[in-house]
This record gives C-alpha cells, structure tokens and sequence, in this order.
C-alpha cells in the first residue's frame, strides 16, 4: 500500500471520528458516519477539493462500496420468517411505493425545469 | 474445524471472496441490474452459512472490520457531493423543492402502504431507507431502530427495480428533460438507478449521481428527527 494512501485513510477516519464525537451530543439527528460525510464535505469546499490522498482514499473506498455492505447483508438469512409474514405489505411498499415516488419526483423535477 | 469456521479469519475471507465472486459474476454476465455483485456477494455468504449451518452473530463479529469501514465509505460520499457543487448550485431551486416532496413522498408511500397491511415498528424503520444509499441506509436504519439486513435487502430491490423499469416508466409518463429523469433515477434508485442513469446520457447521469448525496442526508436528517 502507498504511503499516501495511509495517510489520506486517515484522514477520513479522522472525519469518522469527529462523527461519532458528534453523535454523543443530545438531540443530534444524525448517525456518526453522516455527520462525518458532512464534515468531509465542508473541509472540501473550504480546502477548495482537498489533497490527492483523501482523494484517492474517498475513490478507492467509493469502488468497492458494494464490498463493505455484504456483513450487514448476509444478516437476511436470520429474517425469512418475517419476510414471509409480512410479503404481502412488502411486496406492495416496494413495487407500488417505489412506483409513486419515482413518478411523482420525475414529474416536479421536469416542471419546475421548464 | 468448527473453531476454524467461526474464526474472523474465515469471516473476512468469505466476505472477501463472495466480493469478487460476485463482481466476475456481474462482470461476465454483461452487468445486469439485478446481479449487482453486492446481490450476490450477499447470497453466496448467506448460503455458505446456512448450508454450513453456521451462526450469523458469529460470521459478523468475525467480520466486523468490514462492517466498521461501511462508516468510512459514508464519509466517502462527501467527495461525490462536493464534486456535483456546481451543477447543485446551478439548479439550486428546483433540486431542492424536489427533494423536499420526493423524500417525504419516497418513505411516506413505502412506508403508509406496509403500514396498512400490519406491520410492525421495526419492519417499518427499515423500510423508510429504501429509497437511500446502502451505507446511510444502514447507519439511518440502526440509529432509528430498523433491522440493517432487512434495510439492505430494500434499498437493493428498490434500486433495481428503478435501474430495470425506470427506463419505461419515463417514456410512458413522457418524462424527456435529463434533470428530472436524473432525479428520479438517482432520488429513488441511489447508485444502482445512477449506473443506468448514465447510460442513458451523461447530463442524466451527473444529476442522477448528485441525488443520491442529497436524498441520503435529506431522508437521514428528517428521519432522525421525527425518530429521535
């Protein structure tokens, strides 16, 4: 592994960190991890993009994304029953609804473009 | 054997392997939605556990090293977003009005329609991320009390079924600017609906790849708020 990308891995576990600092706080809305990404976010605009390291470190991390889900996943195993309990409600929340909202967010975005 | 099989040692390899297994996968099978190679990588563990009848707490706690990076990708995501400042700051007023109806509506449809059948609060937490990034669905879904697996098995069937029938749906509704198709694809479909958005244009793809940021924290704000 480069050097620099320990250094920009860093980096952004720093921004994890300060997150999860974050979080401790009473009444704060959001999860560790996002206000990390909001944090992240700011330092870029106000360093006008950041340095390559982070840069590299965000990319590489943002490449295999899919990677980092599998643990959290593979937990569906656990859950047949209450699939099959509910498919019905399931079924209809994921067809239907995603459905509704995908229409309906085509729709205002093309009107108010016009 | 067995200590071997519930080792992290064996966790982090599985988890590794099904990975790239389902990446060939997807890879040599022309990238079809449906077999994003998380979708596989997800059932190739879930099948090695369950034939080699193993724990799933086990596996996890073996494996938690990947799942404590999923904290890191979500930081990630602030590169993306700055990236897309421009074009966010350009459509400032009409992206946001957007956001603001296609988040309430995203997860108040889902949601409502789970609700009327009988559901319980759990199963309803979970499902009110569909419509966001796995890595914020699942710090969303945890913090306001939804299951993570069943969190990412939603935000999966939602993305694909907007990566498969988005296409469709916008020629029959007549849906022809790139910003709102972009927007529908990516507000909706996060990253799954985005790689399809891309090939249908480049401009559609930049706007599909900007909503995935803004719906992600715009559903994980309300949520943590009307959740505390």
């Amino acid at each position: 592994m480069k050097g620099s990308l320990v250094t920009g891995l860093a980096i952004i576990l720093l921004f994890q960190l300060a997150g999860l600092a974050l979080e401790q706080i009473p009444g704060m809305p959001l999860p560790g991890p996002i206000s990390g990404m909001v944090l992240f976010f700011l330092y870029l605009v106000i360093t006008g993009g950041g340095y390559d390291p982070e840069r590299e470190a965000a990319r590489q991390l943002l490449t295999h994304m899919a990677l980092f889900y599998i643990p959290a996943g593979a937990g569906i195993v656990t859950l047949g029953a209450l699939l099959m309990e509910q498919a019905l409600g399931i079924t209809l929340a994921l067809t239907l609804g995603t459905l509704i909202a995908f229409v309906t967010t085509a729709h205002l975005m093309q009107w108010l473009s016009r | 054997m067995s200590t071997l099989l519930n080792s992290p040692h064996f966790a982090i390899t599985l988890t590794l392997l099904a990975y790239l297994t389902g990446h060939g996968l997807y890879r040599i099978t022309g990238k079809p939605s449906f077999l994003q190679p998380v979708v596989s990588g997800i059932a190739l563990v879930g099948a090695t556990l369950l034939v080699l009848d193993l724990d799933y707490g086990t596996y996890m706690e073996g494996a938690s090293i990947i799942h404590f990076m999923l904290g890191t990708v979500t930081v990630a995501l602030g590169l993306p977003l700055y990236q897309n400042l421009g074009l966010i700051r350009r459509h400032l007023l009409p992206l946001m009005v957007t956001l603001a109806v296609s988040g309430v509506v995203a997860a108040g449809s889902a949601t409502g329609l789970l609700w009327l059948t009988g559901s319980d609060h759990a199963t309803l937490m979970s499902m009110a991320t569909k419509s966001i990034t796995t890595p914020m669905a699942i710090s969303v879904t945890e913090s306001i009390g939804g299951y993570p697996p069943l969190a990412t098995g939603f935000v999966m069937v939602t993305g694909i079924l907007v990566a498969a029938c988005g296409g469709p749906v916008l020629r029959i509704t007549g849906v022809t600017h790139p910003a709102a198709k972009g927007c529908a694809m990516g507000m909706i479909g996060h990253g799954v609906g985005t790689t399809r958005a891309f090939e249908m244009g480049s401009e559609t793809g930049a706007f599909s790849a900007l909503s995935i940021g803004l719906m992600g924290l715009y559903t994980a704000i309300g949520l943590g708020l009307l959740m505390p």
